[in-house]
């Protein structure tokens, strides 16, 4: 995992992890020792005064009642280093975009921190997380999300920061340090659920089959709809998925999500573009084991608000 | 040409494209909507090589088909009685007719291509529901035969 490091200036780089804390809602965090897993708990203690999502890991957690994956789930290890090193990408590029020295360029060394603070309801960029600080010696990817910890209570969404520390002068020609050890905040980047969502398997987990189907449609001659794949990504990143879904691209180019449960339900979306899906319902339930079929189109507000209408609660929570 | 309905008792299968096979091995049933100028899904009538011993016969199929099958296609089987039996729930009364494919240029012919009558036209939603309905009436699905052709 070498990406984001081969794009620091010159100069030795340091990363470390400062991690923030918040009352409200509480998960526990268990390391598997022996495998290539990292394994998180969710002991599903969550607030109930507040009307609205308070955060949100993959399908961990989620707010107002809705059903939530409580207990274990397992993280690939490779694959939450390769998210790990994407993410400090994003996060690198960002802080070298900033202008936060103004006019005055870096002449010498970039040395680079990392944060990752959670906030109350949600963050600000000059809202100073509440900090319960850790540093991340060595290789930075064997870093695991310390705040999955039951002794620290916290609430609110997490986002990274990304903070650049530059040297503006350079050590070796002797020029003093202007702002040396000066750690300016950049801008919030991104909210962390969506990385460890990521790794449990909602938007970003779908890229590699997203980019397996290509080659597929590749091969059958189909032009892919950009405007249905990026139409998906929205939708999942805005609904919390009891399980992944499954992807199909369809000869129209459109992609097709496919939600399904164990009572044999499922939901299938074709993006069709401008917020817009062509939906098919099948629900199984009661006694007699029928089944309700629907299909249509919809706007993807009508379609949340319609997950919970049709009872697909246990496919997602909207 | 179509030739006559396909019994009740038969088997028909349908080769189905990689890109249309979901995570878990299943088929998606916009595999089942029908493309421009299609007037129905294009089936294999399995039996029609009732000659040949039971596992031979989708090899068969698959050395006839008039299609560019791929190894990671699959091919889908149903019982043609219960598939009309599903889709008639939604009210869609389909006919499953022999419609042997004449030689082509690119392929020989294709004596047991068959074909599905009266499924719904075009990517409506009726027509993804009742593809969803084809594709939960499978009932079996079978690695494409490696065939020399």
């Amino acid at each position: 995992m070498t990406t984001t490091l081969s794009r620091q200036p010159t100069g030795q780089s340091s990363i470390s992890m400062v991690v923030a804390g918040q009352p409200n809602t509480a998960v526990g965090r268990a390391q598997d020792e022996e495998a290539h897993y990292l394994t998180l708990s969710n002991p599903g203690i969550l607030p109930t005064n507040l009307n609205r999502t308070i955060g949100y890991w993959g399908n961990s957690f989620r707010e107002r009642g809705n059903p939530q994956k409580i207990g274990d789930f397992s993280v690939p290890r490779s694959e939450h280093e390769q998210l790990l090193a994407q993410y400090f990408e994003i996060a690198l590029e960002h802080s070298s975009q900033r202008d936060s020295l103004g006019d005055v360029q870096p002449t010498g060394s970039e040395d680079y921190q990392w944060m990752v603070g959670e906030y109350f309801r949600r963050p600000f960029a000059n809202q100073q997380p509440r900090v319960g600080a850790r540093s991340v010696d060595g290789d930075v990817y064997q870093w695991s999300p310390s705040f999955f910890n039951a002794r620290i209570s916290f609430a609110g969404m997490m986002r990274a920061l990304g903070e650049a520390h530059r040297r503006q002068a350079s050590p070796e020609k002797q020029e003093p340090a202007l702002n040396s050890g000066a750690w300016v905040a950049s801008k919030p980047l991104y909210d962390y659920s969506v990385f460890l969502g990521a790794v449990l398997g909602d938007s970003d987990a779908y890229s590699k089959r997203i980019e397996t189907l290509r080659g597929l449609a590749a091969d059958e001659e189909i032009t892919v709809n950009e405007a249905s794949v990026e139409d998906f990504r929205y939708f999942v990143s805005s609904v919390v998925p009891a399980q992944n879904a499954q992807l199909v691209i369809m000869d129209n180019g459109n992609l097709r999500a496919v939600w399904k449960n164990e009572e044999g339900s499922h939901l299938g979306l074709q993006f069709l573009g401008g917020h817009l899906v062509q939906y098919v319902v099948f629900r199984r339930g009661g006694s007699e084991g029928k089944v309700y079929r629907l299909a249509g189109e919809s706007s993807f507000d009508e379609m949340r608000k319609s997950i919970w209408d049709w009872g697909l609660s246990s496919l997602m929570s909207a | 040409m179509t030739c006559g309905q396909i019994p009740g008792e038969a088997q028909i299968v349908h080769y189905v494209k990689p890109s249309k096979i979901l995570d878990d091995g299943t088929v998606d049933g916009s595999e089942f909507i029908l493309g421009l100028g299609h007037q129905g899904l294009s089936m294999n009538w399995l039996d029609y090589f009732a000659s040949l011993p039971e596992p031979m016969r989708l090899e068969a199929v698959a050395l006839k088909i008039q299609l560019d099958t791929k190894p990671t296609g699959r091919f889908a089987e149903w019982n043609v009685g219960t598939l009309r039996a599903n889709l008639l729930t939604e009210n869609h009364d389909v006919s499953v007719l022999h419609d042997p494919n004449p030689a082509t240029e690119k392929y020989g012919p294709d004596p047991s291509h068959c074909q599905v009558y009266g499924l719904p036209m075009g990517n409506s939603p009726e027509a993804q529901l009742v593809g969803d309905m084809i594709a939960e009436s499978i009932q079996d699905i079978h690695p494409v035969p490696q065939v020399e052709r």
